[in-house]
Protein backbone atom coordinates (compact mmCIF):
# COMPACT_ATOMS: atom_id res chain seq x y z
CA UNK A 1 0.00 0.00 0.00
CA UNK A 2 1.50 3.30 -0.83
CA UNK A 3 2.16 5.71 2.01
CA UNK A 4 -0.18 8.49 1.85
CA UNK A 5 2.21 10.96 3.19
CA UNK A 6 5.12 9.65 0.21
CA UNK A 7 2.00 10.21 -1.93
CA UNK A 8 1.21 13.74 -0.82
CA UNK A 9 5.32 14.45 -1.11
CA UNK A 10 4.86 13.07 -4.76
CA UNK A 11 1.56 15.13 -5.53
CA UNK A 12 3.24 18.22 -4.39
CA UNK A 13 6.00 18.22 -6.86
CA UNK A 14 4.37 17.18 -10.20
CA UNK A 15 3.59 19.28 -12.69
CA UNK A 16 1.02 19.06 -15.62
CA UNK A 17 2.90 21.46 -17.75
CA UNK A 18 0.67 23.33 -20.63
CA UNK A 19 1.72 22.46 -24.07
CA UNK A 20 3.89 23.83 -25.81
CA UNK A 21 3.52 27.76 -27.15
CA UNK A 22 0.39 28.11 -25.03
CA UNK A 23 0.91 31.28 -23.81
CA UNK A 24 1.65 32.84 -26.86
CA UNK A 25 -2.24 30.88 -28.37
CA UNK A 26 -3.42 33.03 -25.63
CA UNK A 27 -2.15 36.09 -26.16
CA UNK A 28 -3.22 35.61 -30.15
CA UNK A 29 -6.69 35.08 -28.68
CA UNK A 30 -6.69 38.09 -26.67
CA UNK A 31 -9.38 41.17 -27.74
CA UNK A 32 -7.02 44.27 -28.82
CA UNK A 33 -9.26 45.99 -26.27
CA UNK A 34 -10.55 45.95 -22.53
CA UNK A 35 -13.19 46.66 -20.99
CA UNK A 36 -12.94 49.47 -18.61
CA UNK A 37 -16.32 49.62 -16.99
CA UNK A 38 -16.37 48.99 -13.05
CA UNK A 39 -18.97 47.55 -10.85
CA UNK A 40 -20.70 49.76 -8.84
CA UNK A 41 -19.92 48.16 -5.63
CA UNK A 42 -15.86 47.84 -6.72
CA UNK A 43 -13.49 50.34 -4.86
CA UNK A 44 -12.08 52.23 -7.58
CA UNK A 45 -8.86 53.09 -6.08
CA UNK A 46 -6.52 52.81 -3.24
CA UNK A 47 -7.11 50.27 -0.54
CA UNK A 48 -8.95 46.99 -0.20
CA UNK A 49 -10.88 46.24 2.24
CA UNK A 50 -11.06 42.36 2.21
CA UNK A 51 -7.68 41.60 3.49
CA UNK A 52 -8.68 42.47 6.79
CA UNK A 53 -11.50 40.51 6.94
CA UNK A 54 -11.74 36.47 8.11
CA UNK A 55 -13.83 33.40 7.69
CA UNK A 56 -17.08 33.92 5.57
CA UNK A 57 -16.58 37.43 5.33
CA UNK A 58 -13.36 36.73 3.36
CA UNK A 59 -14.83 34.03 1.40
CA UNK A 60 -17.73 36.60 0.44
CA UNK A 61 -15.29 39.13 -1.22
CA UNK A 62 -13.58 36.42 -3.27
CA UNK A 63 -16.52 34.92 -4.51
CA UNK A 64 -17.92 38.18 -5.49
CA UNK A 65 -14.95 38.76 -8.04
CA UNK A 66 -16.13 36.37 -10.14
CA UNK A 67 -18.78 34.92 -12.02
CA UNK A 68 -21.83 33.20 -10.00
CA UNK A 69 -21.74 29.89 -10.16
CA UNK A 70 -24.22 27.00 -11.55
CA UNK A 71 -26.03 24.60 -10.12
CA UNK A 72 -24.05 21.88 -11.63
CA UNK A 73 -20.86 20.48 -9.76
CA UNK A 74 -19.33 18.90 -12.36
CA UNK A 75 -18.43 18.78 -15.77
CA UNK A 76 -20.09 15.49 -17.75
CA UNK A 77 -23.97 16.41 -17.37
CA UNK A 78 -26.55 16.22 -20.01
CA UNK A 79 -29.84 17.85 -20.49
CA UNK A 80 -32.49 15.26 -20.27
CA UNK A 81 -35.63 16.22 -21.43
CA UNK A 82 -38.78 14.39 -19.85
CA UNK A 83 -42.57 14.27 -20.73
CA UNK A 84 -45.74 13.19 -19.85
CA UNK A 85 -49.37 13.14 -21.36
CA UNK A 86 -51.53 13.58 -17.98
CA UNK A 87 -54.27 15.57 -19.07
CA UNK A 88 -56.30 15.34 -16.30
CA UNK A 89 -53.43 15.71 -13.56
CA UNK A 90 -52.79 18.56 -11.35
CA UNK A 91 -49.41 17.23 -10.10
CA UNK A 92 -46.63 15.73 -12.30
CA UNK A 93 -43.39 15.29 -10.40
CA UNK A 94 -40.39 13.21 -11.63
CA UNK A 95 -38.46 11.00 -8.58
CA UNK A 96 -35.30 8.68 -9.78
CA UNK A 97 -32.10 7.74 -8.81
CA UNK A 98 -30.55 11.48 -10.41
CA UNK A 99 -32.83 13.23 -7.10
CA UNK A 100 -32.64 10.42 -4.85
CA UNK A 101 -36.74 9.81 -5.11
CA UNK A 102 -37.32 12.80 -3.62
CA UNK A 103 -40.86 14.11 -4.34
CA UNK A 104 -41.25 17.76 -4.35
CA UNK A 105 -38.27 18.60 -6.02
CA UNK A 106 -38.82 17.98 -9.44
CA UNK A 107 -41.81 19.06 -10.82
CA UNK A 108 -43.11 18.88 -14.12
CA UNK A 109 -44.84 22.40 -15.95
CA UNK A 110 -47.71 21.86 -17.39
CA UNK A 111 -50.50 20.34 -18.73
CA UNK A 112 -50.25 22.42 -22.27
CA UNK A 113 -53.24 22.69 -24.71
CA UNK A 114 -52.65 18.97 -25.18
CA UNK A 115 -52.31 17.81 -22.10
CA UNK A 116 -48.55 17.33 -21.83
CA UNK A 117 -46.41 18.35 -18.92
CA UNK A 118 -42.15 18.28 -19.19
CA UNK A 119 -39.24 19.25 -17.51
CA UNK A 120 -35.48 19.37 -18.92
CA UNK A 121 -33.49 18.35 -15.96
CA UNK A 122 -29.30 18.23 -16.59
CA UNK A 123 -28.40 14.57 -15.76
CA UNK A 124 -24.82 13.16 -14.70
CA UNK A 125 -23.90 11.28 -17.32
CA UNK A 126 -24.56 7.32 -16.77
CA UNK A 127 -27.01 4.78 -15.89
CA UNK A 128 -30.28 6.49 -14.38
CA UNK A 129 -34.16 5.01 -13.03
CA UNK A 130 -37.25 6.90 -12.81
CA UNK A 131 -40.62 7.36 -12.74
CA UNK A 132 -43.38 9.80 -12.57
CA UNK A 133 -45.69 10.67 -9.67
CA UNK A 134 -48.71 11.96 -10.28
CA UNK A 135 -51.27 14.08 -8.13
CA UNK A 136 -49.66 12.70 -5.03
CA UNK A 137 -50.34 9.12 -5.14
CA UNK A 138 -50.43 7.68 -8.72
CA UNK A 139 -47.03 6.28 -10.01
CA UNK A 140 -47.02 6.21 -13.18
CA UNK A 141 -44.44 4.62 -15.88
CA UNK A 142 -43.01 6.48 -18.74
CA UNK A 143 -44.86 4.93 -21.50
CA UNK A 144 -42.28 6.24 -24.08
CA UNK A 145 -39.21 4.93 -21.96
CA UNK A 146 -37.46 2.31 -23.87
CA UNK A 147 -36.60 0.52 -20.95
CA UNK A 148 -38.76 -0.89 -18.29
CA UNK A 149 -37.08 -2.48 -15.44
CA UNK A 150 -39.58 -3.58 -12.47
CA UNK A 151 -38.58 -1.80 -9.24
CA UNK A 152 -39.28 -4.74 -6.60
CA UNK A 153 -41.74 -3.15 -5.44
CA UNK A 154 -44.83 -3.62 -7.73
CA UNK A 155 -44.14 -0.74 -10.12
CA UNK A 156 -41.87 -0.41 -13.12
CA UNK A 157 -39.19 1.97 -13.36
CA UNK A 158 -37.58 3.20 -16.60
CA UNK A 159 -33.60 3.05 -17.16
CA UNK A 160 -31.89 5.83 -19.08
CA UNK A 161 -28.46 5.80 -20.13
CA UNK A 162 -27.50 9.50 -20.63
CA UNK A 163 -24.06 10.28 -21.89
CA UNK A 164 -22.82 13.20 -23.50
CA UNK A 165 -23.28 12.57 -27.58
CA UNK A 166 -19.86 11.35 -28.51
CA UNK A 167 -18.36 10.76 -24.76
CA UNK A 168 -20.44 7.55 -24.77
CA UNK B 1 13.22 33.98 -22.87
CA UNK B 2 11.17 33.37 -20.01
CA UNK B 3 10.74 29.85 -18.11
CA UNK B 4 7.76 28.97 -16.84
CA UNK B 5 8.65 29.47 -13.25
CA UNK B 6 8.47 32.92 -14.54
CA UNK B 7 11.58 33.97 -11.65
CA UNK B 8 13.02 36.72 -14.17
CA UNK B 9 10.19 38.73 -13.57
CA UNK B 10 10.38 39.74 -10.42
CA UNK B 11 7.07 41.61 -10.15
CA UNK B 12 4.02 40.08 -8.03
CA UNK B 13 1.11 39.11 -9.72
CA UNK B 14 -0.64 42.31 -8.14
CA UNK B 15 1.83 44.41 -9.93
CA UNK B 16 1.17 42.49 -13.10
CA UNK B 17 -2.17 42.90 -13.18
CA UNK B 18 -1.99 46.91 -12.13
CA UNK B 19 0.82 46.97 -15.47
CA UNK B 20 -2.30 45.67 -17.30
CA UNK B 21 -4.86 47.46 -16.29
CA UNK B 22 -2.75 50.21 -17.56
CA UNK B 23 -2.99 48.97 -20.72
CA UNK B 24 0.41 46.89 -20.94
CA UNK B 25 -0.50 43.45 -22.40
CA UNK B 26 2.72 42.23 -21.90
CA UNK B 27 1.82 42.39 -18.43
CA UNK B 28 -0.61 39.50 -18.85
CA UNK B 29 1.42 37.25 -20.97
CA UNK B 30 4.02 36.91 -17.72
CA UNK B 31 0.64 36.25 -15.77
CA UNK B 32 -0.67 33.62 -18.28
CA UNK B 33 3.05 32.14 -18.16
CA UNK B 34 3.24 31.61 -14.32
CA UNK B 35 0.36 30.01 -14.08
CA UNK B 36 -0.81 28.00 -17.39
CA UNK B 37 0.44 24.82 -15.74
CA UNK B 38 -1.53 25.30 -12.84
CA UNK B 39 -5.09 26.31 -14.89
CA UNK B 40 -4.38 23.32 -17.24
CA UNK B 41 -3.45 20.49 -14.85
CA UNK B 42 -7.14 21.77 -13.03
CA UNK B 43 -8.67 21.68 -16.72
CA UNK B 44 -7.13 18.10 -17.28
CA UNK B 45 -8.61 16.73 -13.87
CA UNK B 46 -11.73 18.32 -15.30
CA UNK B 47 -12.11 17.20 -18.38
CA UNK B 48 -9.77 14.22 -19.41
CA UNK B 49 -8.38 15.40 -22.21
CA UNK B 50 -5.32 17.06 -23.02
CA UNK B 51 -7.28 19.01 -26.24
CA UNK B 52 -10.10 20.00 -24.54
CA UNK B 53 -8.18 21.33 -21.35
CA UNK B 54 -6.27 23.35 -23.65
CA UNK B 55 -9.07 24.82 -24.86
CA UNK B 56 -10.51 25.45 -21.36
CA UNK B 57 -7.41 26.70 -20.15
CA UNK B 58 -6.66 29.19 -22.64
CA UNK B 59 -10.72 30.41 -22.80
CA UNK B 60 -9.91 30.92 -18.90
CA UNK B 61 -7.37 33.10 -19.17
CA UNK B 62 -8.90 35.03 -22.08
CA UNK B 63 -11.97 35.50 -19.32
CA UNK B 64 -9.44 36.89 -16.77
CA UNK B 65 -8.13 39.17 -19.12
CA UNK B 66 -11.62 40.48 -19.62
CA UNK B 67 -12.90 40.48 -15.81
CA UNK B 68 -9.33 41.66 -14.50
CA UNK B 69 -10.93 44.94 -13.04
CA UNK B 70 -13.00 42.18 -11.23
CA UNK B 71 -10.12 40.74 -9.23
CA UNK B 72 -9.23 41.71 -6.32
CA UNK B 73 -5.63 42.05 -5.36
CA UNK B 74 -6.10 41.40 -1.83
CA UNK B 75 -6.00 37.24 -3.15
CA UNK B 76 -4.13 35.22 -4.35
CA UNK B 77 -4.31 35.86 -8.64
CA UNK B 78 -3.61 32.16 -9.26
CA UNK B 79 -7.19 30.51 -7.18
CA UNK B 80 -9.30 33.44 -8.72
CA UNK B 81 -7.74 32.28 -12.51
CA UNK B 82 -8.66 28.48 -11.27
CA UNK B 83 -12.52 29.64 -10.37
CA UNK B 84 -12.86 31.20 -13.92
CA UNK B 85 -11.40 27.70 -15.38
CA UNK B 86 -13.55 25.28 -13.28
CA UNK B 87 -16.87 27.80 -13.75
CA UNK B 88 -16.05 27.90 -17.70
CA UNK B 89 -15.23 24.61 -17.77
CA UNK B 90 -18.36 22.81 -16.21
CA UNK B 91 -20.26 24.53 -18.15
CA UNK B 92 -19.10 25.30 -21.81
CA UNK B 93 -17.14 21.87 -21.85
CA UNK B 94 -20.58 19.72 -21.25
CA UNK B 95 -22.07 21.78 -24.20
CA UNK B 96 -19.47 20.24 -26.41
CA UNK B 97 -20.81 18.01 -29.09
CA UNK B 98 -17.69 16.96 -30.48
CA UNK B 99 -14.84 15.10 -28.59
CA UNK B 100 -12.24 12.92 -28.85
CA UNK B 101 -12.83 9.70 -28.30
CA UNK B 102 -9.94 8.00 -29.13
CA UNK B 103 -7.48 10.33 -27.14
CA UNK B 104 -10.82 10.28 -24.19
CA UNK B 105 -10.38 6.46 -24.26
CA UNK B 106 -6.19 6.66 -23.76
CA UNK B 107 -7.16 9.05 -20.69
CA UNK B 108 -9.79 6.96 -19.08
CA UNK B 109 -9.10 3.36 -19.62
CA UNK B 110 -5.28 3.44 -20.54
CA UNK B 111 -3.44 6.64 -20.48
CA UNK B 112 -0.66 5.78 -23.21
CA UNK B 113 1.41 8.37 -23.79
CA UNK B 114 3.51 8.70 -27.20
CA UNK B 115 6.81 8.79 -25.64
CA UNK B 116 5.53 6.56 -22.90
CA UNK B 117 8.73 5.90 -21.20
CA UNK B 118 7.19 4.69 -17.80
CA UNK B 119 9.01 7.02 -15.49
CA UNK B 120 7.73 8.75 -12.61
CA UNK B 121 6.27 11.68 -13.85
CA UNK B 122 4.07 9.76 -16.37
CA UNK B 123 2.79 6.98 -13.95
CA UNK B 124 1.30 9.59 -11.99
CA UNK B 125 -0.15 11.44 -14.59
CA UNK B 126 -1.86 8.46 -15.91
CA UNK B 127 -2.85 7.47 -12.16
CA UNK B 128 -4.31 11.24 -11.70
CA UNK B 129 -6.25 10.52 -15.43
CA UNK B 130 -7.77 7.23 -14.01
CA UNK B 131 -9.65 9.14 -11.45
CA UNK B 132 -13.51 10.71 -12.32
CA UNK B 133 -13.39 14.52 -12.50
CA UNK B 134 -15.21 15.20 -8.92
CA UNK B 135 -11.99 13.45 -7.03
CA UNK B 136 -9.19 14.52 -9.61
CA UNK B 137 -9.63 18.29 -9.30
CA UNK B 138 -9.87 19.08 -5.84
CA UNK B 139 -6.78 16.33 -5.19
CA UNK B 140 -4.78 18.65 -7.73
CA UNK B 141 -5.74 21.94 -6.32
CA UNK B 142 -4.68 20.73 -2.98
CA UNK B 143 -1.99 18.69 -3.29
CA UNK B 144 -0.22 19.96 -6.50
CA UNK B 145 -1.14 23.70 -6.00
CA UNK B 146 -1.04 24.21 -2.48
CA UNK B 147 -4.31 25.55 -1.90
CA UNK B 148 -6.47 25.56 1.20
CA UNK B 149 -9.78 23.82 1.67
CA UNK B 150 -11.34 27.07 1.23
CA UNK B 151 -9.94 28.21 -1.53
CA UNK B 152 -10.54 25.04 -3.23
CA UNK B 153 -14.28 25.07 -2.21
CA UNK B 154 -14.60 28.29 -3.55
CA UNK B 155 -12.76 27.54 -6.52
CA UNK B 156 -15.11 24.48 -7.62
CA UNK B 157 -18.19 25.73 -6.02
CA UNK B 158 -18.57 23.10 -2.98
CA UNK B 159 -18.36 23.39 0.89
CA UNK B 160 -15.37 22.93 2.63
CA UNK B 161 -16.40 19.77 3.88
CA UNK B 162 -17.35 18.52 0.89
CA UNK B 163 -13.53 19.47 -0.34
CA UNK B 164 -12.01 17.99 2.14
CA UNK B 165 -13.88 14.90 1.87
CA UNK B 166 -13.37 14.58 -1.90
CA UNK B 167 -9.52 14.97 -1.05
CA UNK B 168 -9.42 12.34 1.02
CA UNK B 169 -11.61 10.27 -1.22
CA UNK B 170 -9.56 11.31 -4.03
CA UNK B 171 -5.93 10.15 -2.40
CA UNK B 172 -7.44 6.97 -1.51
CA UNK B 173 -8.46 6.17 -5.11
CA UNK B 174 -5.18 7.50 -6.50
CA UNK B 175 -3.02 5.06 -3.97
CA UNK B 176 -5.12 2.13 -5.38
CA UNK B 177 -4.99 3.44 -8.71
CA UNK B 178 -1.19 3.17 -8.37
CA UNK B 179 -1.10 0.06 -6.18
CA UNK B 180 -2.47 -1.95 -9.16
CA UNK B 181 -0.39 -0.18 -11.70
CA UNK C 1 -30.41 -3.46 24.26
CA UNK C 2 -30.15 -7.19 23.81
CA UNK C 3 -33.36 -6.98 21.56
CA UNK C 4 -31.47 -4.79 19.15
CA UNK C 5 -28.88 -7.15 18.94
CA UNK C 6 -30.40 -10.51 18.32
CA UNK C 7 -32.58 -8.45 15.70
CA UNK C 8 -29.59 -7.43 13.90
CA UNK C 9 -27.83 -10.67 13.98
CA UNK C 10 -31.27 -12.64 12.54
CA UNK C 11 -31.48 -10.04 9.84
CA UNK C 12 -28.18 -8.89 8.97
CA UNK C 13 -26.80 -12.03 8.50
CA UNK C 14 -22.49 -11.90 7.43
CA UNK C 15 -22.46 -8.31 9.02
CA UNK C 16 -19.45 -8.49 11.13
CA UNK C 17 -19.56 -8.73 15.29
CA UNK C 18 -17.85 -5.33 16.11
CA UNK C 19 -20.61 -3.37 13.67
CA UNK C 20 -23.30 -5.09 15.28
CA UNK C 21 -22.36 -4.81 18.96
CA UNK C 22 -22.21 -0.97 18.40
CA UNK C 23 -26.06 -0.96 17.31
CA UNK C 24 -27.73 2.25 17.63
CA UNK C 25 -29.50 3.59 20.90
CA UNK C 26 -31.33 6.21 19.60
CA UNK C 27 -32.13 8.04 16.12
CA UNK C 28 -28.75 10.48 16.72
CA UNK C 29 -26.75 7.73 17.16
CA UNK C 30 -28.31 6.17 13.48
CA UNK C 31 -28.21 9.28 12.16
CA UNK C 32 -24.39 9.68 13.24
CA UNK C 33 -23.39 5.89 12.09
CA UNK C 34 -24.86 6.88 8.43
CA UNK C 35 -23.07 10.16 7.74
CA UNK C 36 -19.42 8.45 8.99
CA UNK C 37 -20.81 5.96 5.69
CA UNK C 38 -20.24 9.43 3.34
CA UNK C 39 -23.75 9.79 3.06
CA UNK C 40 -24.67 13.33 3.24
CA UNK C 41 -27.03 15.03 6.02
CA UNK C 42 -29.51 16.02 3.88
CA UNK C 43 -29.95 12.72 2.65
CA UNK C 44 -29.82 10.91 5.96
CA UNK C 45 -32.59 13.15 7.52
CA UNK C 46 -34.49 12.93 4.75
CA UNK C 47 -34.50 8.98 4.83
CA UNK C 48 -34.47 9.15 9.26
CA UNK C 49 -37.59 11.27 8.85
CA UNK C 50 -39.19 8.87 6.52
CA UNK C 51 -38.23 6.10 8.97
CA UNK C 52 -40.23 8.05 12.11
CA UNK C 53 -43.38 8.93 10.23
CA UNK C 54 -43.74 5.20 9.16
CA UNK C 55 -43.58 4.21 12.56
CA UNK C 56 -40.61 2.45 12.72
CA UNK C 57 -38.14 1.93 16.05
CA UNK C 58 -34.43 2.66 16.01
CA UNK C 59 -33.32 -0.97 15.72
CA UNK C 60 -36.29 -1.45 12.91
CA UNK C 61 -34.54 1.34 10.94
CA UNK C 62 -31.26 0.11 11.90
CA UNK C 63 -32.25 -3.20 10.29
CA UNK C 64 -33.37 -1.08 7.30
CA UNK C 65 -29.71 0.40 7.00
CA UNK C 66 -27.62 -2.94 8.02
CA UNK C 67 -26.98 -3.89 4.18
CA UNK C 68 -25.51 -0.33 3.81
CA UNK C 69 -23.44 -1.11 6.83
CA UNK C 70 -22.51 -4.29 5.47
CA UNK C 71 -21.49 -2.61 2.15
CA UNK C 72 -19.09 -0.28 3.40
CA UNK C 73 -17.33 -3.17 5.68
CA UNK C 74 -16.76 -4.87 2.92
CA UNK C 75 -16.06 -2.41 0.28
CA UNK C 76 -18.50 -2.13 -1.37
CA UNK C 77 -20.38 0.66 -3.33
CA UNK C 78 -23.03 1.95 -0.80
CA UNK C 79 -24.87 4.38 -2.92
CA UNK C 80 -26.49 2.33 -4.72
CA UNK C 81 -27.89 0.25 -1.77
CA UNK C 82 -29.21 3.62 0.41
CA UNK C 83 -30.45 4.45 -3.11
CA UNK C 84 -33.24 1.41 -2.72
CA UNK C 85 -33.86 2.57 0.52
CA UNK C 86 -34.71 5.95 -0.46
CA UNK C 87 -36.53 4.47 -3.55
CA UNK C 88 -38.85 2.18 -1.34
CA UNK C 89 -39.21 4.88 1.51
CA UNK C 90 -40.23 7.49 -1.41
CA UNK C 91 -42.85 5.06 -2.74
CA UNK C 92 -44.41 4.22 0.47
CA UNK C 93 -43.32 0.43 0.75
CA UNK C 94 -43.43 -1.51 4.05
CA UNK C 95 -39.91 -1.21 5.43
CA UNK C 96 -39.42 -4.88 5.58
CA UNK C 97 -40.39 -4.97 1.78
CA UNK C 98 -37.57 -2.17 1.05
CA UNK C 99 -34.96 -4.19 3.65
CA UNK C 100 -35.72 -7.67 1.47
CA UNK C 101 -35.03 -5.61 -1.99
CA UNK C 102 -32.13 -4.24 -0.31
CA UNK C 103 -30.74 -7.16 0.37
CA UNK C 104 -30.93 -8.78 -2.44
CA UNK C 105 -29.17 -5.71 -4.11
CA UNK C 106 -26.77 -6.16 -1.70
CA UNK C 107 -26.53 -9.87 -2.52
CA UNK C 108 -25.99 -8.85 -6.13
CA UNK C 109 -23.33 -6.62 -5.10
CA UNK C 110 -21.05 -9.00 -3.25
CA UNK C 111 -22.16 -11.81 -6.53
CA UNK C 112 -20.68 -8.84 -8.78
CA UNK C 113 -17.44 -7.76 -6.88
CA UNK C 114 -16.10 -11.44 -6.63
CA UNK C 115 -16.89 -11.81 -10.33
CA UNK C 116 -14.54 -8.78 -10.97
CA UNK C 117 -11.85 -9.48 -8.47
CA UNK C 118 -11.54 -13.00 -9.87
CA UNK C 119 -10.08 -11.36 -13.45
CA UNK C 120 -8.34 -8.66 -11.61
CA UNK C 121 -5.65 -7.97 -9.11
CA UNK C 122 -7.72 -5.17 -7.16
CA UNK C 123 -10.30 -2.83 -6.60
CA UNK C 124 -8.57 0.19 -8.59
CA UNK C 125 -9.46 2.15 -11.45
CA UNK C 126 -13.35 1.88 -12.70
CA UNK C 127 -13.59 -1.01 -10.19
CA UNK C 128 -16.48 0.09 -8.68
CA UNK C 129 -18.42 1.42 -11.57
CA UNK C 130 -18.09 -2.17 -13.03
CA UNK C 131 -19.58 -4.18 -10.05
CA UNK C 132 -22.58 -1.38 -9.70
CA UNK C 133 -23.40 -1.88 -13.72
CA UNK C 134 -23.10 -5.55 -12.99
CA UNK C 135 -24.77 -5.51 -9.71
CA UNK C 136 -27.75 -3.77 -11.42
CA UNK C 137 -28.14 -5.96 -14.40
CA UNK C 138 -28.13 -9.35 -12.13
CA UNK C 139 -30.40 -7.53 -10.49
CA UNK C 140 -32.65 -7.22 -13.74
CA UNK C 141 -32.42 -10.99 -13.91
CA UNK C 142 -28.81 -11.53 -15.82
CA UNK C 143 -26.65 -14.83 -14.23
CA UNK C 144 -23.44 -14.53 -12.30
CA UNK C 145 -22.49 -17.47 -14.94
CA UNK C 146 -23.19 -14.74 -17.79
CA UNK C 147 -20.58 -12.70 -16.27
CA UNK C 148 -18.45 -15.51 -15.00
CA UNK C 149 -17.90 -16.20 -18.56
CA UNK C 150 -18.14 -12.38 -20.13
CA UNK C 151 -14.98 -11.20 -17.59
CA UNK C 152 -12.55 -14.69 -18.81
CA UNK C 153 -12.74 -13.80 -22.44
CA UNK C 154 -9.62 -14.05 -23.88
CA UNK C 155 -7.63 -10.68 -24.10
CA UNK C 156 -9.59 -9.36 -20.85
CA UNK C 157 -11.69 -5.87 -21.28
CA UNK C 158 -11.30 -2.17 -20.66
CA UNK C 159 -13.70 -0.91 -17.85
CA UNK C 160 -14.80 1.78 -20.05
CA UNK C 161 -16.20 -0.71 -23.00
CA UNK C 162 -17.50 -3.44 -20.51
CA UNK C 163 -19.63 -0.84 -18.63
CA UNK C 164 -21.17 0.34 -21.72
CA UNK C 165 -21.42 -3.60 -22.40
CA UNK C 166 -22.79 -4.66 -19.31
CA UNK C 167 -25.87 -1.70 -19.31
CA UNK C 168 -26.36 -3.01 -23.06
CA UNK C 169 -26.67 -6.43 -21.64
CA UNK C 170 -29.43 -5.16 -18.84
CA UNK C 171 -31.29 -3.56 -21.34
CA UNK C 172 -31.54 -7.02 -23.42
CA UNK C 173 -32.31 -8.91 -20.70
CA UNK C 174 -34.76 -6.74 -19.74
CA UNK C 175 -36.01 -6.96 -23.35
CA UNK C 176 -36.54 -11.16 -22.62
CA UNK C 177 -33.49 -12.38 -24.32
CA UNK C 178 -32.09 -15.29 -22.80
CA UNK C 179 -28.86 -15.53 -21.08
CA UNK C 180 -27.21 -16.93 -23.66
CA UNK C 181 -28.45 -14.98 -26.16
CA UNK C 182 -27.31 -11.52 -24.05
CA UNK C 183 -24.13 -13.00 -23.65
CA UNK C 184 -23.45 -13.60 -27.29
CA UNK C 185 -24.53 -9.95 -28.04
CA UNK C 186 -22.38 -8.72 -25.40
CA UNK C 187 -19.40 -10.97 -27.40
CA UNK C 188 -19.96 -9.49 -30.43
CA UNK C 189 -19.91 -5.58 -29.30
CA UNK C 190 -15.88 -6.66 -27.32
CA UNK C 191 -15.09 -8.52 -30.72
CA UNK C 192 -15.99 -5.72 -32.51
CA UNK C 193 -14.48 -3.12 -30.21
CA UNK C 194 -17.71 -0.63 -30.15
CA UNK C 195 -17.60 2.47 -28.81
CA UNK C 196 -20.37 3.14 -26.61
CA UNK C 197 -22.84 4.97 -28.66
CA UNK C 198 -22.40 1.81 -31.19
CA UNK C 199 -23.50 -0.76 -28.34
CA UNK C 200 -26.26 1.66 -27.57
CA UNK C 201 -27.51 2.16 -31.12
CA UNK C 202 -27.28 -1.77 -30.80
CA UNK C 203 -29.85 -1.90 -28.47
CA UNK C 204 -31.76 0.33 -30.03
CA UNK C 205 -32.04 -1.84 -32.83
CA UNK C 206 -32.83 -4.85 -30.36
CA UNK C 207 -35.79 -2.77 -29.07
CA UNK C 208 -37.04 -1.36 -32.50
CA UNK C 209 -37.29 -4.59 -33.88
CA UNK C 210 -39.36 -6.23 -31.04
CA UNK C 211 -41.45 -3.36 -31.42
CA UNK C 212 -41.86 -4.26 -35.05
CA UNK C 213 -42.78 -8.10 -33.48
CA UNK C 214 -39.05 -9.50 -35.14
CA UNK C 215 -37.86 -12.19 -33.34
CA UNK C 216 -33.97 -12.30 -31.54
CA UNK C 217 -33.07 -14.82 -34.59
CA UNK C 218 -34.30 -11.93 -37.09
CA UNK C 219 -32.71 -9.40 -35.97
CA UNK C 220 -29.22 -10.76 -35.00
CA UNK C 221 -28.90 -12.23 -38.68
CA UNK C 222 -28.78 -8.53 -40.01
CA UNK C 223 -26.91 -6.80 -36.79
CA UNK C 224 -23.40 -6.90 -38.32
CA UNK C 225 -23.77 -7.12 -41.81
CA UNK C 226 -23.50 -2.88 -42.37
CA UNK C 227 -19.87 -1.71 -42.77
CA UNK C 228 -20.65 1.42 -40.80
CA UNK C 229 -21.49 -1.00 -37.66
CA UNK C 230 -18.96 -2.27 -37.13
CA UNK C 231 -15.56 -0.55 -35.60
CA UNK C 232 -12.83 -3.75 -36.26
CA UNK C 233 -10.32 -1.20 -37.59
CA UNK C 234 -10.18 0.83 -34.17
Amino acid sequence: MHDHDHLEQRLSQHRTQAPEGFADRVMESLPTWRKSERRGWWPAHGRWVAPALAGAAAMFFIMLAVPPLHSSEQAGEVVFHFELHAPGADKVELLGTFNNWKSGDIVLQGPDASGHWTASVELPEGRHEYIFLVDGDRWVTDPKGATHRPDGFGQVNTVIKVYDEDNA
Amino acid sequence: MQDRASTMDGRTDRQLVEVCLAGNRDAFAELVRRHQDSVFGLAVGMTRNREDAADMAQEAFIRAYGKLEQYNPGYAFKPWVLRICANQTKNLFRKRTRRRKAEEDHLKEEAVLADAADNDFHALEKALSNLPPKLCAPLRLKFIEGLAYDEIGAILGIGISAAKMRVSRGKQRLAEVLNNA
Amino acid sequence: MHRAIALALLFCGAVPADQVEHSSQNWKQLRGKNLEMGISGERVDRVVAECRKAGLTVAEAEELFCPVYAAHDEQLPTECLFLKIEEGLAKGVDWKDVHKATDRRLECLRQADGLVMAVRSGRGGQHQHLVMHVCMAMESGLSADVFAKLFSRPGGFRYGRLIHVVEAGESLKLEGLTDSQVLHVMNDCLDRNLTGAEVFRMVDVFQEGFKQGKDYDTIHATLWVSPSSTSSDR
